[in-house]
């Protein structure tokens, strides 16, 4: 979407004059506008001010699309349902819907940030991707989800948490663009855990105390033996079932998992700076999104595309150092410490 | 007398959302039923660096390493939006018969 910083009624203007002196600014005008429809959607509120002015305050709010591949692998699909349009009646197509809104929410109430490129970019995502696809992914421009085998996995739009981690990686992808590899890899992949958990927290209200703290709560079919992928309370014990063997997350430095598997284990290692978030949260107790969802956030849109775990450490030192708030530092460093990750001096 | 060696294709799936690894395996003396297929792919197109993603792209997608050993000996990752043509192929033929 291009957004425009002329007017629309002076586009209009413009496309629609006769004189021919301006014919190519009409032309011009004539596809901006065309361009930028559907307009970017924005909440209005008027209200009075002391001194009875008029006070007009905007608040973002998504612009959602979800289309269906319909069984096939071709992206994007066809548009099912736009912003504003009543639910449908497909449960995969309504529960991606609410979910961006939810993500859209909390990016915007909790960290301040307006969409994934905090501009407004619309939200878009791609259900029923594949045949029994067992996997849902962000391609760079949109969600994509998968409906599940139905042996080992139910469709992927059933976790809110999981909506949430694909945005993460569109968030990422807009500010400090971590490379899918390694350590930098894995810190990607835990910035979009806690998106995805702090996404369901906010959304159901729950503090750091009530929360469950897993990753896809409700994937798994009755078959398996699992609670969800991933707990950033206590990585490595998600699920262990016979046949898909046991959690691989390791929560602490020493246990760090060295693999060529999975672009160097960023799904596996991510446990280290998931568990370093869960301790922080916990210790300062209370709504996750805020101060600690916060600080994590500031933190990670500063890191450079090749940072590691010790780079992250330090800049949430920094950020909590800047605060002013001791027990805010202190606590920030106690949960690297009880990951062993240190900051750099 | 001993035959040819058999092709041994191990199809390894790692990454995903999940990050749950899986593997396929064919053992085959039929050298006309999978001989042309692992020929006609690009091995050397990329090698490992294939499965580097340093822009902006696909997260969370599947990574796939084949592995051939005995008669030949040739290995790839490929990540999920290169597996296309004979790749494809090939995955699709051990997945079906491991």
């Amino acid at each position: 979407m291009v957004h425009g910083i002329v007017p629309p009624y002076l586009l209009e203007n413009l496309a629609g004059t006769a004189d021919s002196a301006y014919r190519h600014a009409a032309a011009s005008a004539a596809r901006s506008l065309a361009v930028d429809r559907p307009m970017r959607a924005v909440r209005l509120t008027l209200s009075l001010g002391d001194d009875d002015s008029l006070v007009a305050e905007f608040d973002p709010s998504p612009t959602r699309y979800i289309a269906d591949a319909e069984s096939t692998e071709v992206l994007p699909g066809r548009t099912v349902r736009s912003e504003g349009d009543p639910a449908v009646g497909d449960l995969a197509v309504d529960e991606a819907y609410d979910g961006l809104g939810a993500t859209h929410a909390m990016l915007a109430e909790a960290l301040g940030r307006d969409s994934v490129d905090g501009a407004g970019l619309p939200l878009e995502a791609t259900v029923h991707f594949g045949e029994r696809y067992d996997n849902a992914f962000w391609n760079g421009e949109r969600m994509v989800f998968g409906d599940g085998d139905g042996e080992v996995f139910s469709r992927f739009t059933a976790a809110v948490s999981v909506i949430g981690h694909e945005l993460g990686h569109g968030v990422v992808q807009y500010s400090s663009g971590l490379v899918y590899r390694g350590q930098s890899g894995a810190l990607n992949e835990s910035f979009c855990d806690v998106i995805g958990a702090l996404v369901e927290q906010h959304s159901s209200g729950q503090s750091s105390e009530d929360a469950s703290w897993l990753i896809g709560a409700g994937l798994f079919t009755d078959a398996v033996s699992g609670r969800a992928l991933r707990s950033l309370a206590a990585p490595g014990s998600a699920y262990d079932d016979e046949v898909l063997g046991r959690d691989p997350q390791p929560g602490h430095l020493r246990d760090y998992v060295d693999t060529t598997d999975d672009n160097g284990g960023v799904h596996i290692n991510s446990g280290i700076p998931n568990k370093a978030f869960h301790l922080l949260a916990t210790s300062l107790g209370g709504p996750a999104w805020e101060r600690p969802g916060r600080l994590w956030y500031d933190a990670a849109v500063r890191l450079r595309p090749t940072s590691d775990f010790a780079d992250f450490a330090t800049a949430t030192v920094a950020v909590a150092g800047e605060s002013g708030v001791k027990h805010l530092l202190e606590a920030v460093r106690a949960a690297w410490d009880g990951v062993g990750v240190d900051a750099r001096a | 007398m001993p035959g040819p060696d058999p092709l041994i294709i191990v199809v390894r799936r790692t990454g995903g959302f999940a990050g749950m690894t899986r593997e396929w395996r064919v053992e085959t003396d039929d050298e006309t039923a999978w001989g042309g297929l692992v020929e006609s792919c690009p091995w050397d197109a990329g090698g490992d660096d294939v499965g580097v993603r340093d822009g902006p792209g696909v997260r969370d997608g599947f990574v796939w390493r084949i592995r051939i050993t005995g008669a030949v000996d040739r290995e790839v990752e490929v990540p999920e939006e290169a597996l296309v043509g004979p790749f494809a192929e090939l995955v699709g033929r051990v997945r079906a018969q491991a």
